[in-house]
């Protein structure tokens, strides 16, 4: 039984820009419940919050009030490279990962060997990952985190990275979690990725709901406000 | 609210203690990797430091009234833990802006970045110590069985790298100027605590020396060993340090945790 509640969360943070600090208000009181197989696609113009949104359910922000709480092993594809150490070999990365899920040097070994044979790196896995198209790298994270399994898939603008191989590997990972009952958010500007792959949405504006429900009518809400702009990044998504 | 932070404290370091194997593998991959160029490899480690200390006694003995025996055991000894003490200040600094990429994969504790600095440390510490073992064989201590005073020493020094760079990691992540002076503190340190000279041969003028604490970081393993008697005065000085410095550390680190993550 996999689900995750989010509720009324608030969160304002400042980022180090150099020397200047910038004050970010992500979240303004954002509360929803996803139950067993049910797959949320988050809307919105940049900086609305969905990329917060997003890290505050995979647990790596913590709320300033709210909380999120969630059944099930959550895995979080966000950023290319992000868990990945450019100066380690893809081999070493993945070994380096299963000591961090607290695996012993033996047991790390040999999970190391299915996961180095699952990403069809080959020959590359010696190589350090500073050396890896991106292509590469992508494959790389996306079979460590595959291994790992999980009930919570939280996507940031995945699908669209990587090659066309990729792109089917990646979306028949969804597609077995959908089947397995599992949750699924995901963030697109990706209009027909979202039809696909989402029956519910949630539009953010400014780091509020401005619209949640069947991801149909979202799209509308959504588009309706932004009608222009959205198909000018769908177009360059596309293209 | 107290009490969550607490909690969330004593969570992180019960996670990262459980990753041990990660911090002493990501320690060793760090090295490896350092030397990967090399044919030598990590043996650069043990070779640097003997091209160093054995041309610092060779130049800073002559200079020093002391006879050359005691002298190349204090400087050798005293260079060894600076070498630890240097690399934990210096290295503190960015143990969590040096680990963007994990800590925004939220994938490990952020003590678990600390232990795996700290490993490092030791790794270096313990094969540059080789050097010493060798000395020590061919050139007996005054007080052999005192070596024995490493144990106690460097569990503290141990507990220490790690206060003071959780400490040092959450401040510098913060304030971008941090690492920069804890980097040029740590030059005028060298000169200032007795590495290269001992505070007696200054007369009255080198006891300005125990107003610095790694005078008597040094001394709770230097002094017995070189035959100048276990310092009682020093194990008291590093103890109050100690229990300050880990209150402070972990009233920062609790305080801050959860904005680490935007600021580095």
């Amino acid at each position: 039984m996999a689900w995750i509640h989010a509720d009324n969360l608030h969160l304002t943070y400042r980022l180090n820009e150099g020397r200047r600090r910038r004050k970010v208000n992500a979240l303004r009181g954002v509360s929803f419940k996803l139950g067993t197989g049910e797959r949320l696609g988050l809307v919105g113009p940049n900086g609305a919050g969905k990329s917060t949104l997003l890290r505050v359910l995979a647990g790596t922000y913590e709320p300033d009030t709210g909380s999120v709480s969630s059944e099930g092993r959550i895995q979080s594809l966000m950023d290319v490279g992000i868990g990945i150490s450019n100066e380690l070999t893809g081999y070493e990365n993945i070994r380096v990962r299963l000591l961090g899920e607290g695996l012993s040097w033996k047991e790390a070994a040999e999970r190391a060997q299915d996961i180095a044979a699952y990403s069809e790196l080959g020959d590359a896995l010696s190589w350090p990952v500073r050396a890896y198209s991106r292509g590469m790298q992508l494959r790389l994270s996306f079979s460590i985190a595959d291994a790992q399994g999980a009930d919570i898939l939280l996507m940031d603008e995945w699908l669209g990275a990587g090659d066309q191989d990729f792109r089917r590997k990646a979306a028949e990972r969804m597609e077995a979690i959908a089947e397995a009952a599992g949750v699924i958010v995901l963030a697109s500007h990706n209009r027909n990725l979202l039809r696909r792959y989402c029956e519910l949405g949630l539009y953010l504006r400014d780091g509020e709901i401005a619209a949640y429900g069947p991801i149909e009518e979202v799209l509308d809400a959504y588009l309706g406000e932004q009608g222009g702009d959205v198909k000018a990044v769908e177009g360059r998504a596309q293209g | 609210m107290a009490s969550s932070m607490t909690r969330s404290v004593i969570s992180d370091f019960t996670r990262a203690a459980r990753l041990w194997r990660l911090a002493i593998d990501s320690a060793w991959l760090d090295w490896r990797r350092r030397y990967s160029r090399s044919a030598l490899g990590v043996a650069w480690v043990f070779f640097m430091f003997a091209a160093f200390v054995g041309v610092k006694i060779v130049v800073f003995g002559n200079l020093s009234p002391y006879e050359l025996n005691f002298f190349a055991h204090w400087l050798t000894i005293g260079f060894l833990l600076w070498q630890f003490i240097s690399a934990s200040m210096t290295e503190g600094c960015t143990v969590f802006t040096g680990n963007e990429r994990w800590i925004k994969a939220n994938v490990y504790p952020f003590v678990s970045f600390v232990f795996q600095a700290v490993c490092r440390h030791t790794i270096q510490l313990l094969v540059s110590g080789v050097f010493l073992a060798l000395l020590v064989v061919f050139v007996p201590v005054a007080e052999p069985l005192a070596l024995l005073w490493f144990i106690p020493g460097l569990a503290i020094y141990l507990i220490t790298a790690v206060w003071v760079q959780l400490l040092l990691g959450v401040i510098a992540a913060r304030f971008g100027d941090i690492a920069h002076l804890v980097q040029t503190l740590v030059r005028l340190l060298f000169f200032l605590t007795p590495i290269l000279w001992v505070p007696g041969q200054f007369g009255r003028f080198g006891e300005i020396a125990y107003y610095n604490p790694l005078t008597h970081y040094l001394a709770i393993i230097r002094d017995p060993i070189v035959g100048n008697g276990v310092p009682l005065t020093s194990w008291f000085v590093v103890a109050v340090i100690t229990v300050l410095g880990v209150a402070l550390s972990l009233a920062v680190f609790a305080a801050c945790r959860r904005r680490i993550v935007f600021w580095v």
